[in-house]
């Protein structure tokens, strides 16, 4: 297992080497640059700030600078908000998006877990229909549908919460996100995990509660709630442990739509911003973080799913 | 054989049904048989017939959707399973009737320690603490003969191998000590050395604890040497049922004759083996007439018209069949020219594993007694 979780952080550097590479020649190749804008600076000006970020240095040399960046995992300042470093955007912006994302995930699980499971036990009963129904309407339905609705019913009609925006609130030392500004994004983000879970939770248990060492459990004498819960649920959930890994991916995606709906000061927003801003280094430096959680993500579940299978050994 | 003993399970007239998309399939059809205590019935037919939905039913383990128990009544000492609460035939499961699978392979959680596995059921029925099931799995572990078992009690399932496993699945089904052990062909996933190991044990651990066994198999070579009765299903039915020795001596019925011939024969060079010919039928559209008449060297056009009767060829004899006293007759002219000529024997019977019967070298032996 350690041997494990070395070699596969010995992977994870070229994969990140890989992912900036491309997301570095993705901003060259598209036309234009940062200063490339309508303002008509004087040539002379433009010809100064060109030289002063190694714009029109070769290409090896600005890959190099770059390389060098990505070593230190600092990429210097913002070229958008010149004051700040790539850094401290990220210090600030980065909570924000974490506490979207993990509490949209952590109501997908327990929602999705429950729903499926009992949709499973009640298989073709009027229960497991209408959830299914449901969780094939929070697939189908884009976050930016399901958010301007959300908005427009508990912001606008009912003046339940606000429509946007976040708010710190301090507790004893500590930052505490204000949940009425949480909960709305967080329910957006999270229905189409929620349904997809709910899916992969009824099947799974279905084909678990199929096996033979169910009808064991089950000769043995025990209660039906014995047999779900200590028998069937582990085999049960092994999809929803191997789904988390490419969902953390998609999350990040979502958290980008989400926090552009809600207008949010997270990553996400940043992260756009930057793409139009063509802001170089903020851009490659939001790219190198999100590369290496998702990557370290991944390899959690992997240990996550040796701890429940104790067939996998790596 | 004990006559006088008590009568443990009584299956009455049992079946039961599966909604399936082609129609409804009587996957048991009025099955009754008699079980005394410390007795073992051998329930005998091909794959298909009905044997492992016999025992689910008993049990009440049946899938339900799709399945269904259609009629009948399972009296275990004195009392209708079929009345009881679910809770109350909890209690019996694991605890009163215990059971073991085919494959062990896939009948442990592979996702739970034996130890815990084992422990669960003692802690379930018999209350007890988590120390004493602890040491009760090891115990029953070294019953059935695994070496190590302390060292090894905490092992999960795919550290054992196949034989293994099914010692652990004995063990766990010997733990509360059942009055009845079904064991739904325990052997057919094992290799043939350890399938005589396992044969061995139960017979081992049935003389020690006096529990009655049910023992199901598609291999009437398994039952010879283990079982005082045996019931030989076909297409949900009761084919034939006979003492274990009389069935043996003079078959009654055609397919019984044709399993016994199936039976493979070590002492014979004969390479290929008898295969009755055909397939079972498809349940959900029985032809009326006999079940078996498609696949029946002794067919005669009545069995394609009639249901055939079941028949008292001798006592505590039956056989399903138009003809079960001309089969009858004929098997037991059969045995005595065999006894005139024993080299002649063809297919002899040999029971895997067989201490109690009083030969293994041949069925003429056996008759000559
Ligand atoms: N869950 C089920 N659904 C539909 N049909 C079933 C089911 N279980 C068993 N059957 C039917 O019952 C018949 C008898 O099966 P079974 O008792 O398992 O045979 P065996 O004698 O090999 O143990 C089979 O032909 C099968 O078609
Ligand atoms: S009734 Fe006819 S078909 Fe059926 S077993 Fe007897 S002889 Fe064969
Ligand atoms: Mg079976």
């Amino acid at each position: 297992m350690f041997s494990f979780i070395v070699r596969r952080l010995l992977v994870i550097l070229p994969m990140v080497l890989i992912v900036i590479t491309i997301a570095w020649a993705l901003i060259r190749l598209a036309p234009g640059d940062f200063y490339a804008t309508e303002r008509g600076l004087p040539p002379a000006v433009e010809k100064n700030i060109r030289a002063k970020y190694g714009l029109d240095d070769a290409w090896y040399i600005q890959y190099g600078k770059l390389m060098r960046q990505l070593a230190v995992l600092d990429f210097g300042f913002s070229r958008k908000y010149q004051e700040q470093t790539v850094n401290e955007i990220l210090r600030r912006t980065l909570p924000v998006s974490i506490w979207v994302g993990l509490s949209a995930y952590l109501i997908a699980l327990v929602l999705g877990l429950t729903f499926g499971t009992i949709a499973a036990l009640r298989q073709n009963s009027a229960l497991d229909y209408s959830s299914m129904a449901a969780a094939m309407l929070g697939i189908s339905m884009p976050n930016f549908v399901l958010g301007p609705i959300l908005v427009l019913v508990f912001a606008l009609t009912l003046f339940w919460l606000p429509p946007g925006r976040w708010e710190w609130v301090e507790v004893g030392g500590i930052y505490l996100p204000n949940i009425k500004y949480l909960i709305l994004p967080a329910i957006t983000l999270s229905a189409v995990y929620m349904a997809y879970i709910a899916r992969l939770t009824r099947a799974g248990m279905l084909e678990v509660l199929r096996k033979d060492y169910i009808r064991t459990a089950r000769a043995k004498g025990l209660s039906e709630r014995q047999v779900v819960f200590r028998h069937a649920l582990r085999g049960g959930i092994l999809p929803v442990v191997s789904y988390t890994g490419p969902a953390l991916a998609f999350l990040v995606a979502g958290t980008v739509v989400v926090e552009r709906v809600f207008a949010l000061p997270g990553l996400g927003n940043y992260f756009i911003n930057a793409a139009l801003n063509r802001d170089a280094p903020l851009l490659l430096g939001i790219t190198a973080f999100i590369a290496i959680v998702v990557l370290v993500f991944n390899l959690l579940v992997d240990i996550a799913y040796a701890y429940i299978d104790p067939r996998i050994r790596y | 054989m004990n006559q006088s003993s008590q009568t443990l399970l009584s299956v009455n007239n049992l079946a039961t049904h599966f909604a399936t998309e082609e129609g409804i399939i009587r996957a048991v059809d009025g099955v009754s048989f008699e079980l005394k205590r410390g007795e073992t019935l051998g329930i005998v037919g091909e794959s298909g017939s009905g044997k492992s939905v016999t025992n689910l039913s008993i049990l009440r383990l049946i899938p339900e959707p799709p399945g269904r128990i259609a009629g009948g009544e399972v009296i275990f000492n004195g009392q209708d399973l079929y009345a009881l609460t679910n809770e109350e035939m909890r209690r019996i499961r694991g605890r009163r009737i215990a059971m073991i699978f085919q494959d062990p392979m896939t009948s442990l959680n592979p996702f739970m320690r034996i130890s815990k596995q084992l422990m669960e059921i003692t802690r379930l029925h018999l209350g007890y603490s988590k120390s004493q099931a602890y040491e009760h799995a090891v115990s029953m572990l070294e019953l059935v003969g695994i070496p190590d078992a302390r060292a090894r009690v905490d092992s999960y399932p795919h550290e054992f191998s196949g034989g293994m496993r099914q010692r652990v699945m004995i063990a766990m089904a010997l733990s509360c000590e059942p009055e009845l052990l079904i064991a739904d062909e325990p052997t057919t996933a094992l290799d043939v050395t350890i399938q005589a190991q396992i044969l061995e044990l139960i017979k081992d651990l049935k003389r020690k604890t006096g529990t009655s066994v049910i023992l199901i198999t598609h291999d009437l070579g398994v039952v010879a040497g283990m079982t005082d009765h045996i019931i030989v299903m076909y297409a949900g039915r009761i084919f034939e049922q006979a003492r274990t020795l009389d069935l043996f001596r003079a078959p009654a019925n055609p397919y019984t004759k044709g399993l016994l011939r199936s039976v493979p024969d070590p002492t014979s060079e004969q390479g290929e083996l008898y295969q009755i010919p055909g397939l079972p039928p498809d349940l959900a559209n029985l032809p009326k007439g006999c079940p078996f008449a498609a696949r029946c060297e002794r067919a005669e056009e009545i069995c394609g018209r009639e249901y055939p009767p079941f028949v008292e060829v001798a006592p505590d004899h039956h056989s399903l069949c138009h003809f079960a006293m001309e089969v009858y007759a004929t098997s037991k002219r059969e045995r005595e020219s065999r006894i005139a000529a024993p080299s002649a024997t063809g297919n002899a019977i040999l029971p895997v594993t067989n201490q109690t019967s009083p030969s293994n070298t041949s069925l003429a032996n056996e008759n000559l007694r």
